[in-house]
C-alpha cells in the first residue's frame, strides 16, 4: 500500500437489517485514502452514510465487507483483540455532536483526565497531559469549572482537551459544530484548525455547513452510500447543480461568484472563503470600469 | 394589532434565592400576524426563556404576555388552552417521538385536544403533507425513519393542532441544505396560509436572511435590536459587536465596498449582493 497514506479504505460495504428481515446498504463498496496531516471535510445529505463512515474508523461499527488500515494495519481483521481496539481508539478520537453527551464528570480536568487514567497512564504524565491538552484548546482558565457552567462550545472545546489527552494521531469531527451558536462555531473551527496546522493532528470533519467544508484542504461527498465527488474545495464547488442535486449546496460566495459568470463577469482565482471572493469581485469589477 | 406580545416582561429564576437570576429584563415586543420573527442571541441571552413565555410554559416574573390582548394568565386554569393555540417545537424534537407509529405520534396532541377521530385524521394527513412527507410514513416506526424526517413528524405534531402562533427553537439545526430548506419553507408556507405567527430560534444568519421578516436580537435578557431583516442586518456592526455573526454574503460585500466599490442595496442575500454589482456595473455586462 502506499506508504504515507495514514487511512486506507478498500471496497468497503456495510448493510442494516430492516423490520421485515430484508437489508439496506448504507456504504456500497467504498474505497478512499486518507494521508498523514490531511485536512478533510466529508459532505452528503442526511443518510447519506457519513456518520456510519465515521464509526468504522473507529471501530465502533464493523463492516460487512472490504478493509480498513490505519498505518497499514487492517483494523477489520477478526483477529483484532479487545486491546488492540483499545490502541486503535486511542489513536483515533472522535467527537460528538451533542457535548452534553460527552462530557462525565463533574469537574472540567477530571473530565479531560478520563479517557488518560483509562489508558492506565502515570499520575504525573496525565497531569502534564491534561493542562497540555487544556491549554492546547484554551480552556486552562476552566480548569477547575464545572462542565455544566459551560457554554456550548466551551462544552464540545473541553471534549476535544479529553480526546487531545489521549495523544491521537487522527480526530473525527461528527457534526461538532450543529449544536453551538455562531460564536461556539467559530471556537471550534479555529480550535480543529490549530490542531491540523500547529500539531499535525489528520482531520476528518463531517459537515452540513457549505462554509465550514471549504476550509478543509480536500472534501468527499457522500451521497447514498457511495462517494459522489472527491477534490479540492476548488474542484467541489466548480458543480453547483451537482451539490444541489444530491441535497447540498455551495457557500455563498460560491453561488454568488457563478451567477456573476453567467452573466459574463470575468472573476479570476479561487472564490471558496470570503476574504478571496471578496478580492476576486472586486478586481473584476474594477477592472470592468477601467475599460468602460 | 399585535397577535401576540410581551409587556414589559421580567423572568427570574430561582426568586428568593441566592442563585437569583435575571433571565429577561423588562423586555417588550410584539409579533404581528403573518409573520416570522427570528430570536437570536448567544446560549444564555434568554431566547429560550421567551420561547417558554410565549408558549405559557413559564409564567413571567413581572409583566404581561398578551395573546390577541388578552393576558394568557388572566385565568391560570386554562393556560392548557393557551398552549393549543401556540404550538411549541423544542430543540431536537425528534427525540420526544415515542409512539409505535407515526400516525399515533401525530394524533396523540389532539386526543388531549378532545377531537373526534375523523378530525384527527383529516388533520394528520394535512399536517404530513405540510411537512412534506408521503402518507405511507404513517404506519411507520418513527425510529425507522431518518433524521430529517423525523424532525418533520415532530413538527407536523404540532401543526396538526393548526396553533395560531408556532414557536420553534432551531427547526433547522443539524439538518442538510435541502431538508433546512424543506423545513423552513413549509414554515413560510403554514404562515401564507393560516396568517399564522412563527417565532423562532436560529443560528443560521443566511436562513434568517431568506426567510424571516423580522429579527430580535437577544444579549444578556434584553432586545438589544430589533427591526425588519434589512434594518437589523444594515446595523451590523452591533451584531459584531454582541459576537454574532452575519450572513457570508454581507460580510463579501462590507469587503467589497471597503475595497472602495460602493455596492448599494439588500447585501444580505446572494441575489441582493448579485443585483448590486450589477447595478454598479450599470447592467449592460453581456
Amino acid at each position: 500500500m502506499n506508504s504515507d497514506s495514514y487511512i486506507k479504505i478498500e471496497n468497503l460495504c456495510i448493510s442494516y437489517e430492516e423490520d421485515d428481515g430484508g437489508r439496506t446498504s448504507v456504504l456500497k463498496n467504498i474505497s478512499l485514502d486518507i494521508k498523514k496531516g490531511e485536512y478533510l471535510a466529508v459532505l452528503g445529505h442526511n443518510g447519506s452514510g457519513k456518520s456510519t463512515l465515521a464509526k468504522l474508523l473507529n471501530m465502533i461499527l464493523e463492516p460487512d465487507s472490504g478493509k480498513i488500515y490505519i498505518e497499514g494495519k487492517d483494523i477489520t481483521d477478526p483477529q483484532m483483540t479487545e486491546d488492540d481496539v483499545f490502541e486503535l481508539r486511542k489513536k483515533v478520537g472522535m467527537v460528538f455532536q451533542n457535548p452534553d453527551n460527552q462530557l462525565v464528570a463533574t469537574i472540567v480536568e477530571d473530565d479531560v483526565a478520563f479517557g488518560p487514567e483509562n489508558l492506565g497512564i502515570e499520575p504525573t504524565e496525565i497531569r502534564r497531559r491534561v493542562d497540555e491538552a487544556l491549554s492546547v484548546v484554551g480552556m486552562s482558565e476552566h480548569a477547575k469549572s464545572e462542565p455544566a457552567r459551560l457554554s456550548g462550545g466551551q462544552k464540545q472545546r473541553i471534549a476535544i482537551a479529553g480526546i487531545l489527552a489521549m495523544k491521537p494521531d487522527c480526530m473525527i469531527f461528527d457534526e461538532s459544530t450543529a449544536m453551538l451558536d455562531p460564536l461556539g462555531r467559530r471556537d471550534i473551527m479555529n480550535t480543529i484548525e490549530k490542531l491540523n496546522r500547529e500539531h499535525g493532528i489528520t482531520i476528518i470533519m463531517i459537515t452540513h455547513y457549505m462554509d465550514e467544508a471549504a476550509r478543509a484542504n480536500r472534501i468527499v461527498v457522500l451521497d447514498d452510500g457511495e462517494i459522489l465527488m472527491d477534490g479540492t474545495p476548488a474542484e467541489i464547488f466548480e458543480n453547483p447543480e451537482k451539490l444541489q442535486n444530491c441535497g447540498l449546496d455551495v457557500p455563498q460566495c460560491v453561488g454568488l461568484v457563478h451567477s456573476l459568470k453567467k452573466q459574463g463577469i470575468k472573476i479570476e482565482g479561487e472564490c471558496h472563503t470570503p476574504t478571496a471572493c471578496a478580492e476576486a469581485i472586486a478586481a473584476a469589477l474594477e477592472k470592468k470600469n477601467g475599460k468602460n | 394589532m399585535a397577535k401576540i406580545k410581551l409587556q414589559d416582561v421580567s423572568f427570574f429564576y430561582g426568586k428568593g434565592t441566592a442563585y437569583c437570576k435575571e433571565a429577561l429584563k423588562n423586555v417588550n415586543i410584539e409579533i404581528k400576524e403573518g409573520s416570522i420573527t427570528s430570536l437570536i442571541g448567544h446560549t444564555g441571552s434568554g431566547k429560550s426563556t421567551m420561547l417558554q413565555l410565549l408558549n405559557g410554559l413559564s409564567n413571567p416574573s413581572e409583566g404581561k404576555v398578551l395573546l390577541d390582548d388578552v393576558d394568557i394568565w388572566e385565568k391560570p386554569k386554562e393556560i392548557g388552552k393557551v398552549r393549543f393555540r401556540v404550538g411549541l417545537v423544542m430543540q431536537y424534537p425528534e427525540y420526544q417521538l415515542f409512539e409505535e407509529t407515526v400516525e399515533k405520534d401525530i394524533a396523540y396532541g389532539h386526543k388531549n385536544m378532545g377531537l373526534n377521530d375523523t378530525e384527527i385524521a383529516e388533520r394528520i394527513s394535512e399536517a404530513i403533507d405540510f411537512v412534506g412527507l408521503s402518507p405511507d410514513v404513517l404506519q411507520k416506526n418513527p425510529f425507522d425513519l431518518s433524521g430529517g424526517q423525523k424532525r418533520r413528524v415532530a413538527i407536523a405534531g404540532v401543526i396538526a393542532m393548526r396553533p395560531e402562533v408556532l414557536v420553534l427553537d432551531e427547526p433547522a439545526a443539524g439538518l442538510d441544505p435541502r431538508a433546512r430548506r424543506e423545513i423552513l419553507g413549509s414554515l413560510s408556507q403554514y404562515v401564507k396560509n393560516n396568517n399564522a405567527s412563527v417565532i423562532l430560534v436560529s443560528h443560521s444568519m443566511e436562513d434568517m436572511a431568506y426567510y424571516c421578516d423580522n429579527i430580535v436580537v437577544m444579549k444578556g435578557g434584553e432586545i438589544i435590536s430589533e427591526g425588519s431583516v434589512s434594518e437589523v442586518f444594515s446595523r451590523h456592526n452591533l451584531l459584531i459587536d454582541a459576537g454574532l455573526d452575519v450572513p457570508q454574503i454581507l460580510r463579501i460585500a462590507e469587503r467589497i465596498r471597503a475595497l472602495g466599490i460602493d455596492l448599494k442595496g439588500e447585501l444580505y442575500t446572494t441575489d441582493g449582493a448579485f443585483k448590486a454589482i450589477l447595478d454598479y456595473i450599470g447592467g449592460n455586462v453581456k
